[in-house]
């Protein structure tokens, strides 16, 4: 009899467990949640997401909430959702006090960029959603190629100077400063960033530009996209007569890999590294 | 310019043949207009607690607000929640601020004598918007020493540096139109346009020092919301409309004697200065505090206005608390608007305001400008 019961508690532990992570129905407010939640092999439990959620197609394809900054709560109440995982940038506030004393579970994870609190993200939106192994295991891949980066990196003798540049259509062209996930990323990938005088992100007078003597000019995809290609960033003010304008080294990375401290921070760090110091102009 | 003109060209009029009269009087006994704004009112009430996520039936809507606790049930979502947490504070809020803004038209209007004038565009709103923005971002980077809740988005301070704005717009604005002598004020226009031009260049110099968690504070001045409704701001938005109507009595009589031009009203006794800093005093109050909690909205203090005196003539007295009922029905249609057009997400109102408002300010432009004389 005892055994039949340990039996019985054996069998009916992991299928309840089961039985509540296939009932979920979660709503994501931010890319970066968005892309941890399918990584981590969860993707079906998505019933909504906001419009920064671009990957994977997926995500794309499920019903948009409005912007992360911009949401409104009968918008997410309407997908019946039982579980909400956003972002610190998850807004307005009041939104998500409404969605709380709507009864529903919110959860709001920290934004900071660096490693460390992208792992943590990753380990705890894993725990919330039954997916703790998948996530270690992520969690585990990212470890590895940043160490193997990080040893890399150490023992460099020279680290290029690296201008991020973020821009959209043809009029708003910003640089990066300190504090940045783009400033934190230059540094995972072995650069340093070429402007360190402000904190945030400051639009750049052609002569900055100049100024700041950038080996290399880091922007992301949809940015390149948007300047027509590698042309268009040469085009910018001032970038032709920087060192990497004379060599015409750009670096374009995906979005989301480059700024989203996701699942797939391990694989930007290594392009950012790769594009930083292997593929070089005729190979140091 | 001559405060009795809109109400001479309604295009209704003109369609069936009417000739153009001028009538100074009332068209419509303000009895039946405040029945159908009351009627319009508690409709649009009804619907938008209806519509939403879950529709409601209104059986299921008077349940809620008749008993409470009742239809606490084991629903996913009881519908007290959302009848009472989230659908009643956006409905209540945006009814304060359109019938807020809207009577801080109508004293605008009559404090200027011009009722093509309206908070948004003669820079009163934006000056609320840029001192509240200046106050976001100043009290975080330089008053470090303040105590944090007295800081920021959420302080009380914040809707009196939004009043403060207002009231040097509005007086500056008094001032340099009050030179002119009381004709049409181009004047009064052209300093608008000024005043504009200045608070757009200071809040892009205001973006550019804040910080990214303040920048989204201040791109929320663009277009306004009534996502942010809760019952706290409410209660100050309400108290505040409530002081105001206090003064209708002698805001009306008041505002019904600078009609006649200041040296006739002060020769019939008015205390032409006292009430004319009044209006400026309440009217900006209205515009500061609605503005700073839910952003700038514009076109409400001047459609409402317009369309009201079309139908009960330019008399202040009934003038006035029509405004504020037609406000309140407006900006709770917009919001409805607002929060079911692209569903599950949200438009922001401001777009819907301007959306109807642009169209109807060039329509009344088009008018004033048939009838000869209005812009000498």
């Amino acid at each position: 009899m005892k055994k039949l019961l340990t039996l019985a508690l054996f069998v009916c532990l992991p299928a309840s467990i089961f039985a509540e992570a296939k009932d979920l129905r979660i709503v994501t407010l931010n890319g970066t949640v968005s892309e941890i939640v399918f990584a981590l092999g969860k993707g079906k439990l998505v019933v909504g997401n906001d419009t920064s959620s671009l990957y994977p197609p997926e995500a794309l394809a499920l019903p948009k909430v409005g912007y992360q900054r911009a949401l409104s709560a009968e918008g997410i109440l309407s997908l019946k959702p039982n579980l909400i995982l956003g972002l610190e940038y998850a807004g307005p506030p009041e939104v998500i006090e409404q969605l709380k004393s709507a009864g529903l579970k919110v959860i709001i994870y920290p934004g900071l960029p660096g490693v460390e609190p992208a792992l943590n993200n990753i380990l705890a939106i894993g725990k919330e959603i039954g997916a703790e192994k998948e996530a270690l295991k992520i969690v585990q891949d990212i470890r590895k190629k940043h160490s193997k980066i990080a040893e890399k990196v150490s023992k460099l003798k020279s680290k290029p100077k690296v201008l991020f540049v973020y821009h959209r259509g043809t009029s708003l062209a910003q640089v990066s400063g300190t504090e940045t996930p783009a400033d934190e990323m230059i540094r995972l990938g072995g650069g340093i960033n070429a402007v360190d005088g402000f904190k945030g992100f400051k639009p750049i007078t052609p002569e900055a530009v100049i100024a700041a003597q950038p080996d290399i000019i880091l922007i992301p995809s949809r940015g390149l996209e948007s300047l027509g290609g590698k042309d268009g960033v040469f085009s910018l003010p001032g970038v032709k007569d920087t060192p990497a304008g004379k060599k015409s080294r750009v670096v374009a990375i995906d979005d989301l890999i480059l700024l989203g401290f996701g699942p797939r921070l391990g694989q930007g760090i290594e392009e950012l590294f790769e594009s930083f110091h292997l593929k070089t102009p005729g190979k140091k | 310019m001559i405060i009795s003109s809109p109400e001479t060209s309604s295009p209704e009029m003109k369609s069936i043949g009417v000739e153009k009269k001028k009538i100074t009087g009332r068209k419509v006994p303000p009895i039946l207009v405040y029945t159908l704004l009351a009627v319009g009112l508690f409709g649009i009430g009804i619907l938008s607690l209806k519509f939403g996520s879950i529709q409601l039936s209104t059986e299921e809507i008077l349940k809620v607000l008749i008993l409470r606790q009742d239809s606490l049930s084991e629903l996913e979502i009881p519908h007290s929640v959302l009848v009472w947490n989230l659908r009643m504070p956006r409905l209540v809020l945006s009814m304060l601020v359109g019938a807020c803004l809207a009577s801080a038209g109508v004293c605008i209007q009559g404090l200027f004598r011009n009722p093509l004038v309206e908070p948004g565009f003669i820079g009163v709103s934006p000056g609320a918007a840029l001192a509240a923005s200046t106050w976001i971002v100043f009290s975080e980077k330089i008053l470090t020493f303040f105590p944090a809740e007295l800081k920021g988005k959420e302080s009380f301070l914040l809707q009196l540096c939004a009043f403060g704005g207002a009231l040097s717009v509005s007086f500056f604005l008094h001032v340099v139109s009050k030179r002119e002598g009381g004709g049409f004020s181009l004047v009064l226009v052209l300093a608008g346009i000024a005043v504009n031009a200045t608070v757009v260049s200071l809040l892009g110099f205001l973006s550019y020092l804040a910080d990214d968690a303040q920048l989204r504070n201040l791109t929320f001045w663009s277009l306004g919301s009534m996502a942010i409704a809760s019952w706290h701001k409410i209660y100050l938005l309400g108290s505040v409309l409530l002081i105001v109507t206090f003064f209708f009595p002698v805001l009306a009589r008041g505002l019904d004697a600078l009609a006649l031009g200041e040296a006739e009203a002060f020769h019939t006794g008015f205390k032409v200065r006292r009430i004319r800093n009044l209006t400026i005093v309440l009217a900006s109050l209205l515009v500061g505090v609605s503005i700073s909690i839910c952003g700038n909205i514009a076109f409400v203090g001047l459609i409402v206005p317009h369309i009201l005196r079309m139908v009960l003539g330019p008399g202040h007295k009934t003038l006035l608390p029509a405004s504020l009922f037609g406000g309140a029905l407006l900006l709770s249609i917009a919001d409805l608007a607002a929060r079911t057009v692209a569903f599950p997400s949200e438009l922001p109102i401001g777009i819907i305001a301007a959306g109807i408002g642009g169209p109807f300010f060039l329509s009344l432009i088009l008018q004033a400008k048939r009838r000869e004389g209005e812009f000498r």
